[in-house]
């Protein structure tokens, strides 16, 4: 069958699959829409405000880090910027924290200090392949025996989260010694389509207001030095 | 702004139904195909200047949907596939959401579904599609031809299904 026959067989049958869901309605006001995108502009505005603070907060740290004896305090094992955290842990795993889609190259840059061989990189959710990341072999999530190239489940949970479970959706942690021999960590930052503009930037990760940074991904890779620096 | 939202709203009577029952048919399970197109809609209101003036704004709605589940996956499942289990409880309601091919098209990767989706169920042509996707009509018709070969894969040639039901 060619192309031809088979989207016109495949569109036969989804329009009867569409046509049998006659009975299916969405039953939400357009006064409770509305009300929704009124309440989300005020948030929207608010949220806007704050990343204006944040941004402030921001520039005062780090003038304070160009002063001596001052900045990001290594004895406590703590880099915050306003849009993340890493702090290290006593148990020698390191606990990150995302705020915003900003300065992933210094995220990057202080998680190869800590030992971590990492890449970390922003993707616009527009680019739906977030696997393709330029100069890294990922190891997508897999069946759990890690068949197929794939990352078995149980690994991804022992490197990414360790016994930590039920925890904020914008906190993740890294611990280097169950990370494979060779291998490295990734972290994808998704933002959405809509927020090419400046005002959406400083929204939080994790927050479920569909603005700002969406999601992130982890995976493990393969360490090079192209990809994860060593 | 009166006139603006009186315009939306005879949009969101007009095409509410409709959008809902594509989204439903992508994603199969019904209170969140609900939450994905109410949400889709509160964001066609916040963007209805430009929403407005789209070719094709259902498609829009459909798109904004479809894009906000796989958000909403990759943050509660980290990249893994799109499950079966919250399927269930509308196919059992609405049994052709249970057939092999829109199964199989549930599979498909996120792009290819959505060219699937707007192409031949909401019937847009290539450039409308294009648009909508903000791709080039070469991209869509290239997701069209793969989604289709992988539907040609997993399922059943359709004179077999006949014969199968």
């Amino acid at each position: 069958m060619n192309d031809t026959a088979l989207s016109a067989a495949v569109r036969s049958h989804l329009t009867e699959v569409h046509d049998s869901l006659s009975t299916v309605h969405l039953d939400i006001p357009a006064s409770e829409i509305v009300a929704r995108a009124r309440k989300r502009r005020v948030r929207r505005r608010q949220s806007a405000l704050a990343g204006a603070a944040g941004i402030a907060a921001c520039a005062a740290l780090a003038v304070a880090a160009l002063l001596p004896g001052s900045g990001t305090d290594s004895s406590t094992g703590q880099a915050r910027l306003a849009a993340w955290t890493v702090a290290k842990q006593p148990d020698g795993s390191v606990m990150i924290t995302l705020h915003a889609v900003r300065h992933p190259a210094r995220l990057q840059q202080t998680l190869r200090a800590d030992g971590i061989p990492a890449k970390v990189s922003v993707n616009r959710q527009e680019v739906e392949n977030s696997l393709d990341v330029p100069g890294c072999h990922v190891y997508p999530l897999g069946p759990p025996d890690g068949a197929a190239g794939g990352t078995p489940e149980a690994l991804w949970q022992k490197v990414f989260y360790g016994p930590h479970m039920n925890v904020r959706s914008d906190t993740f942690w890294v611990y280097p010694s169950a990370i494979p021999h060779e291998r490295g960590v990734v972290i994808v930052i998704h933002y959405g389509p809509d927020k090419l503009s400046n005002d959406y930037r400083n929204y939080p990760v994790g927050t479920d207001l569909g603005y700002g940074v969406d999601s992130y991904s982890l995976y493990l890779v393969n360490a090079t030095p192209k990809c994860t620096g060593s | 702004m009166e006139q603006e939202q009186r315009e939306f709203e005879e949009f969101y009577a007009a095409a509410r139904d409709a959008c809902l029952r594509v989204v439903l048919i992508s994603v199969g399970d019904q209170w969140r195909a609900e939450d994905l197109v109410a949400e889709a809609f509160t964001r066609a209101w916040m963007s209805w200047p430009k929403v407005r003036e789209h070719p094709a704004p259902r498609a829009w709605v459909v798109r904004t949907a479809l894009n906000t589940h796989v958000s909403w996956w990759r943050r509660h499942r980290r990249e893994v596939a799109l499950g079966s289990h919250d399927t269930a409880a509308a196919a059992g309601r609405y049994p052709g959401l249970d057939s092999s091919l829109v199964a199989a098209l549930r599979r498909l990767p996120a792009r290819q579904r959505e060219v699937i989706v707007l192409r031949l169920v909401l019937d847009l042509d290539t450039a409308t599609t294009a648009q909508t996707l903000g791709m080039p009509s070469g991209t869509v018709a290239s997701h069209l031809h793969r989604g289709l070969a992988a539907l040609r894969r997993d399922v059943p040639a359709p004179d077999e299904q006949e014969r199968i039901r």
